[in-house]
């Protein structure tokens, strides 16, 4: 019997560990979830199947024999194949040379194009897909590229095919079609690792299911014999430290700052929630659930359906995210390296940057002030730094959180709403409580902060209220004094 | 049992649209000029089509692979330079053989392209500029910039011939020929289609076990040999080596407008070679036509840069989709991956 195994797996980024000494088997003709939060560690251990990554610690076995690659395609040759939400298509190219690719049929020295055809028509015949052979991939709906990717894997006759998130870009039909093929894959005795926290469709589909959570193991079930309220505990019930407890906040928030009524957007729904001065609110939800497309909107950074924005009671819509920043807005994007900073600009340019029409002397910048600016924002967030012109790229990343931070601080800018968007990814603990202080300090001094995080304890414990998404509506809304993981959790999954 | 339905491809209306434009120009030249239309100005027109054609072979086939050589002209010019060197040396030798020793050299002079783009991963767009001055220079230095004869006619010979009484040269099949062929490799072969797949999406490629490096270098020494070709061509048109004959009139930025204006992607993994070629019979149609008609040279030369500025506009156009595979499903309401 043919089986994978993870066998004692350890991987460390700087700051973070992401897998813990992982160890658990997959076994042929059975579908085994990965199971846990963002940040739990499925993805890396999903990149180190796929030779994207190397371990540092432990072993990959496959039926006996270790794994070792130097190459993505060196894995794939092997029998293994991950399917990523990211397509590893070529959307120019026909449905058949993409199941192809690598290997299309030759004959007399031209690619037999009518075998091509054939062979993968048989193929799509097999999944029962209404695709024609001949479609470039981009002309099909995503769910239909994302069988392509799969029949990919099964031309290649891949022993182990991983999926991360399979299902979520698909409609409920997409999802039934693509169950059936995994079921014919576990029929034709293929191992599957199978990545999601959609609660129900691991019930649908799944024969066994790892829970992962701060990148250890916690538990492997087997899924008949569990129930949802077993995996969410399994999930959540961490420790709760006394950093939250020991946070200074903001006692009495003031009045109504920013309104939002009925947002409608390519992504959201129906969206109202109210933001006081001086108060937090948290967004709670899976990824994907709406929450950035929710600060984006308001932010100006995406079209607007329909729905008001009232900002300090005026209604208010922004169509750049300039004009968002002229009215007091401030947005510090998730992705910090690639959205939030100019990575080989200094630390002083990179906190002047909103201000720098401010800090003029008739037409040339002016240094001494821009210095002191940045020296005030260094010092007040002890951000660790040499010098104030250290690029950002050589900062660490919570170093670099405190610089976007710092840069919505100063006085030239008036910012009367923070948007945070999941502001700790990737940074140490320490580093988070400091910037969970600098957050409660915003809040202090009047600005009503949106604290998007994905992470379930920092958000029931940061934000005052928590609002929770799913699938862009919001289901819910909790006060801290009544927030639990597993209530939270609840709403964010259940739907 | 399924076939596959050969016959229901796309109508390629890029191509059609360049026709009609030839014609258009043909038309208008006609009505203003019918006195124009001599079998001398045909053949001419065909010529400088030729020599064109061949460098537009190589650097479109370049361009689908993603890679990009702005050092076709100056390869070109430098492998005149060995032909007429070589020739002055040996003036006995039969011409193939200065004539292969230009090839060797454009092919030498791709794969210094493609180590520097392949192997030392720099960008191919600057490096390929960088050693196109490289080469300018060094025919500087070696002729002083003063013309050298050839020494025998042996070559000029290569386009004088003509079908019959026709003012069509046989350069000309000859480069018909040499276009029907590498449509066949990249149509046809597991090589050509491996070429699009690369320059559509290397990552893809690479995961699926293909070698865009290597394919690459390939095409890099394809382009250089090939730029050979279109310099003994213009070396026997020219009758003479003249250090700036070619590079003054930047045939590669014109092969580089013509390939995309043919519906060849900027952005490498989309294009049609016939395409290409088309395109270079619409920009010589046109420049002729333009001077015909006696319009000044700075008309020709905005015309020139607007019609560079056209074909990458219908490219950004052709382009949006082609890369991004599209993010949402046909259902509106589906989750949307995070930004």
């Amino acid at each position: 019997m043919e089986y994978l195994e993870f066998r004692n797996v350890g991987k460390a980024f700087p700051g973070v560990v992401a897998l813990d000494g992982v160890s658990f088997t997959a076994r042929a003709g059975k579908v085994v979830a990965l199971l846990g939060e963002n940040g739990a560690g499925k993805s890396t251990l999903l990149k180190i199947l796929s030779a994207d990554i190397k371990a540092d610690t432990g072993k990959v076995v496959l039926s006996g024999k270790e794994l070792s690659f130097s190459s993505t395609a060196q894995a794939i040759n092997a029998g293994i194949s991950v399917i990523y939400q990211e397509r590893q298509l070529i959307p120019a190219m026909s449905v058949m040379e993409n199941v192809f690719i690598g290997e299309l049929p030759v004959k007399n020295g031209l690619v037999d194009f009518n075998r091509l055809f054939l062979d993968t028509k048989a193929i799509i015949d097999k999944f029962g897909l209404p695709i024609d052979p001949e479609a470039t991939v981009m002309s099909l709906p995503v769910a239909y590229q994302q069988m392509v990717e799969i029949m990919k894997a099964y031309r290649r006759d891949c022993l182990v095919i991983a999926f991360d998130e399979p299902t979520a870009p698909l409609t409920d039909t997409e999802i039934d079609i693509l169950f059936n093929i995994i079921r014919q894959l576990k029929e034709a005795g293929k191992i599957i690792i199978y990545v999601s926290h959609r609660i129900r469709e691991i019930f649908q589909i799944t024969d066994e299911i790892a829970v992962l959570k701060d990148g250890r193991l916690v538990k492997t079930l087997t899924t008949p014999e569990t129930d949802q309220q077993e995996l969410i505990s399994a999930m959540v019930g961490r420790d709760i430290g006394d950093t939250y407890a020991s946070l200074d906040r903001n006692g009495e928030p003031g009045s109504v700052v920013l309104e939002v009524d009925n947002l409608c957007t390519d992504a959201v729904d129906n969206v109202s929630f109210t933001l006081r001065a001086g108060e937090i609110v948290g967004f709670a939800g899976l990824v994907g659930a709406g929450r950035t497309e929710v600060a984006r909107a308001i932010f100006g950074a995406d079209r607007i359906l329909s729905g008001e924005i009232r900002l300090g009671g005026g209604s208010v819509r922004f169509k750049t995210p300039r004009d968002a920043i002229k009215a007091g807005i401030a947005l510090c994007p998730e992705d910090r390296k690639e959205q939030g900073l100019v990575l080989w600009a200094s630390i002083r340019d990179n906190i002047c940057m909103p201000v720098l029409h401010k800090l003029k002397k008739l037409i040339f910048l002016d240094g001494a002030a821009q210095d002191r600016l940045t020296q005030a924002a260094v010092e007040k967030y002890s951000i660790r730094t040499p010098s104030l012109w250290k690029r950002a790229l050589e900062l660490s990343g919570g170093n670099q959180q405190k610089v976007i931070l710092g840069r919505w601080t100063s006085d030239e800018v008036a910012t009367r709403v923070l948007i945070l968007d999941e502001p700790t990814k990737g940074i140490d603990i320490g580093t988070k409580a400091e910037i969970y202080q600098l957050v409660c300090d915003f809040a202090k001094r009047g600005v009503g902060v949106i604290f998007i995080s994905s992470e379930l304890t920092e958000v029931i414990n940061v934000a005052d209220r928590i609002i929770v998404m799913h699938n862009g509506h919001i289901t819910g809304e909790v006060a801290r004094q009544d927030a639990t993981e597993e209530k939270v959790l609840s709403l964010a999954m259940l739907s | 049992m399924p076939r596959r339905s050969f016959i229901k491809k796309p109508p390629d209306t890029k191509s059609v649209v360049l026709l009609a434009l030839v014609a258009a120009v043909l038309l208008v030249t006609y009505i203003v000029k019918p006195g124009s239309f001599t079998a001398g100005n045909a053949n001419q027109i065909l010529l400088v089509i030729s020599y064109l054609g061949i460098m537009g072979v190589g650097v479109s086939f370049l361009l689908i692979s993603g890679g990009i050589d702005f050092a076709a002209a100056a390869h070109a010019t430098c492998s005149m330079l060995v032909f007429t060197e070589v020739t002055r040396i040996a003036p006995a030798l039969p011409a193939i053989i200065p004539f292969l020793a230009a090839l060797a050299f454009g092919a030498l002079a791709g794969a210094v392209n493609a180590a520097l783009v392949e192997g030392l991963s720099m960008t191919s767009f600057i490096a390929t500029i960088g050693m196109a001055s490289v080469w300018n220079g060094v025919v500087m230095w070696y002729t002083k910039g003063g013309t050298l004869a050839l020494a025998n006619d042996s070559i000029i010979g290569l386009t004088m011939a003509k079908i019959g009484r026709t003012p069509v040269p046989w350069v000309f099949v000859f480069v018909a020929a040499l276009l029907a062929v590498y449509s066949t490799v990249l149509n046809r072969t597991r090589f050509g289609r491996s070429v699009l797949m690369i320059g559509g999406n290397a990552g893809a490629a690479r995961l699926a076990g293909l070698n865009p490096a290597k394919i690459r270098t390939m095409l890099y020494i394809n382009t250089g040999a090939l730029s050979a070709v279109c310099g003994v061509v213009f070396l026997s048109l020219s009758r003479a080596f003249v250090p700036k004959g070619l590079t003054q009139n930047t045939p590669e930025l014109t092969a580089l407008t013509a390939t995309i204006l043919g519906g060849v992607s900027f952005m490498g993994g989309a294009g049609k070679l016939s395409g290409a070629f088309l395109g270079i019979i619409l920009i010589q149609v046109l420049s002729y036509a333009l001077q015909i008609l006696s319009l000044p040279l700075w008309i020709v030369t905005v015309v020139n840069g607007l019609l560079l500025l056209i074909a990458l506009l219908t490219d950004a156009i052709a382009a949006k989709g082609r890369y991004a595979l599209k993010s949402k499903s046909h259902a509106p309401k589906a989750e949307q991956t995070e930004m």
